[in-house]
């Protein structure tokens, strides 16, 4: 019992959740093939065990993608040292069945109860980070922020109304004439598309242009 | 008058001595012992003749089952053969002191087998035997009237009306050593099973000190008897497991069942199905079946799905498991700061 509560005396009020994606692991597995990219797996998680302090979780939570739970952090500080001294530990790369692999990691972080006051929450906001991080290079991460989660929520509200967009017919093509200067008379119209939305109103494509880039709707236009 | 009293007390105090006997005695005593015991004694003190005989429903007949086997020759023996009663009310001997007595379920004393009607069956035989006067006594377990105890006598009127609250007490004691031996034998069977065969099986006193302990505990725990005897239960406890509920259990006299972590002498840990019972005098039973191989096998299986196969790291659902635990833990420490307490429950390691 003494124990117990001498270790609620001292718990930090800081915990953190990071999500550690494979930097392109998909072409690991094009070229070595499956077996090679499950060693290769393997071989991450034990240098994982080794990196992190023994009181963090770690765990898979995808095919390439890795959830470490650290706790009692005494703030921000602490993660971001984790996260050099991960970047260090994977310098030196993997020898797996005399094939050597360099890897790198993207990561998103969500601290605890700052980002979320639940699991679910805290998950899903590291998800957002990563997300973030994955438009970055090798071993860039992000935290999460009140900025990347309203862009977030942005971006998913715009891409369900974009999807009912292009059924309904909301996109208005507004013809734009420009003229010969020496003859001033009209040569040719740019076409100029405008999302007239019911529901959200009228839209600047410097707003949607972006999400049908990032969600691949942009061919649908 | 004065000797015959005098004969009367003796012979109380030899069935008394045999009764406080049988109930100290050893386990090779029973109950058949005891009556057999109980017809010997009778017939060195004054009584002629005795019998016990045990009511058979089947034929619907008292039949003789017990009789003085020593230094008795077979004059006496012989007046067995017209003891076969019958309570059928069609039957004379329905009439006679054992169908009596059985049926009312009370002492019937013949002062004078010679004048007594009631004895006209067997008359003649009796006389021929010396018998001049019988007590007859009821023979109950539990409550329940099971047969009759009749003793006889040379004298006429060694048994007498005047006698009968004494040997009504006496037929009173008979019950309660027949119960006695039941319940003597009942826990030598118990305790012969549950120490054989339980692997935790001791008795404490509210000290906790351990006051029995059984056989196989002492195997599985690799104890001697006198390690352990007279020692605190707390010998087998294991500093990883947390016993405050079963000590909780144990202040308070009330029950308690758990899988609880013991250790051995050696150090191992053993788990135990555990229910701790208090018992008579403020003592305790702790009573219990190692479950360490089925603990084992539910922990490699727990392990196993919350396993990620490839790389051997926790699972997705563990880790959200962990992740919810970590965050409610974080969020309660947040209440504390303001104020509040936190719960018991995992913390983190």
């Amino acid at each position: 019992m003494n124990a117990i509560n001498t270790g609620k005396a001292n718990y930090n009020r800081l915990g953190a959740f990071i999500l550690a994606d494979i930097y392109r692991f998909t072409y690991i597995n094009d070229v070595y093939g499956f077996d090679i990219g499950d060693e290769l797996l393997k071989a991450v998680g034990r240098k994982l065990r080794d990196i992190f302090r023994p009181t963090d979780i770690i765990g898979r939570v995808s095919s390439d993608t890795f959830g470490i739970i650290l706790t009692d952090l005494k703030d921000k500080e602490d993660v971001i040292m984790l996260l050099d001294r991960l970047r260090k530990a994977f310098e030196q790369p993997f020898n797996i069945n005399g094939n050597i692999i360099s890897l790198a990691m993207q990561m998103g972080i969500a601290i605890f109860p700052d980002n979320g006051k639940s699991a679910k929450e805290v998950y899903k906001n590291a998800d957002i980070s990563l997300a973030k991080a994955k438009k970055g290079t090798e071993w860039s991460y992000v935290f999460f922020s009140d900025d990347l989660n309203s862009k977030a929520s942005q971006f998913l509200l715009y891409k369900t109304h974009l999807e009912k967009a292009f059924e309904k017919g909301d996109f208005v093509i507004y013809y734009q004439p420009y003229f010969d200067i020496n003859t001033l008379c009209i040569a040719g119209f740019e076409a100029l598309t405008r999302w007239k939305s019911e529901e959200l109103g009228f839209i600047s494509p410097m707003h949607f242009i972006p999400i049908l880039e990032e969600s691949g709707l942009r061919t649908s236009l | 008058m004065e000797n015959k009293i005098v004969k009367l007390y003796r012979l109380m105090r030899a069935i008394n001595q045999e009764i406080v006997r049988s109930v100290n005695a050893s386990t090779s005593y029973d109950e058949a012992s005891f009556f057999e015991h109980l017809c010997d004694i009778v017939v060195k003190h004054f009584v002629k003749f005795a019998f016990i005989g045990f009511y058979i429903k089947s034929i619907n007949k008292i039949v003789p089952a017990y009789y003085p086997k020593k230094s008795l020759d077979n004059m006496y023996l012989d007046y067995l053969k017209f003891l076969e009663i019958s309570l059928d009310e069609s039957d004379i001997r329905s009439k006679g002191p054992a169908a009596t007595c059985f049926k009312t379920n009370s002492v019937v004393i013949i002062e004078d087998i010679e004048k007594d009607p009631r004895m006209i069956p067997w008359k003649e035989e009796a006389l021929k035997r010396g018998f001049r006067s019988s007590a007859t006594l009821p023979i109950r377990k539990n409550g329940d009237i099971i047969g009759v105890f009749e003793m006889y006598a040379d004298e006429i009127n060694f048994f007498q009306e005047e006698e009968r609250s004494l040997l009504e007490e006496l037929a009173i004691d008979i019950e309660m050593t027949l119960n006695a031996i039941k319940t003597h034998w009942l826990f030598q069977a118990i305790e012969s099973g549950l120490s054989s065969y339980m692997d935790l099986f001791i008795m404490t006193d509210n000290d906790g000190k351990i006051l029995y302990v059984g056989d196989k505990t002492l195997k599985v725990f690799g104890y001697d008897k006198g390690e352990l005897l007279g020692k605190k239960v707390d010998i087998l406890f294991n500093y990883l497991f947390n016993y405050k509920d079963l000590l909780e259990a144990i202040s308070q006299a009330k029950e308690y069942s758990s899988i609880v972590l013991f250790r051995t002498k050696q150090n191992k840990n053993v788990y135990v199905d555990l229910a701790v019972v208090p018992i008579a005098n403020e003592n305790f039973i702790f009573i219990g079946k190692d479950v360490s191989k089925e603990k084992s096998l539910e922990e490699q299986m727990h392990f196993l799905l919350n396993q990620d196969p490839v790389t051997g790291l926790f699972s997705y659902s563990f880790l959200m498991a962990e992740l919810d635990m970590h965050v409610r833990r974080v969020l309660e420490m947040s209440e504390w700061g303001r104020g509040g307490e936190p719960s018991d429950g995992g913390f983190p390691r």
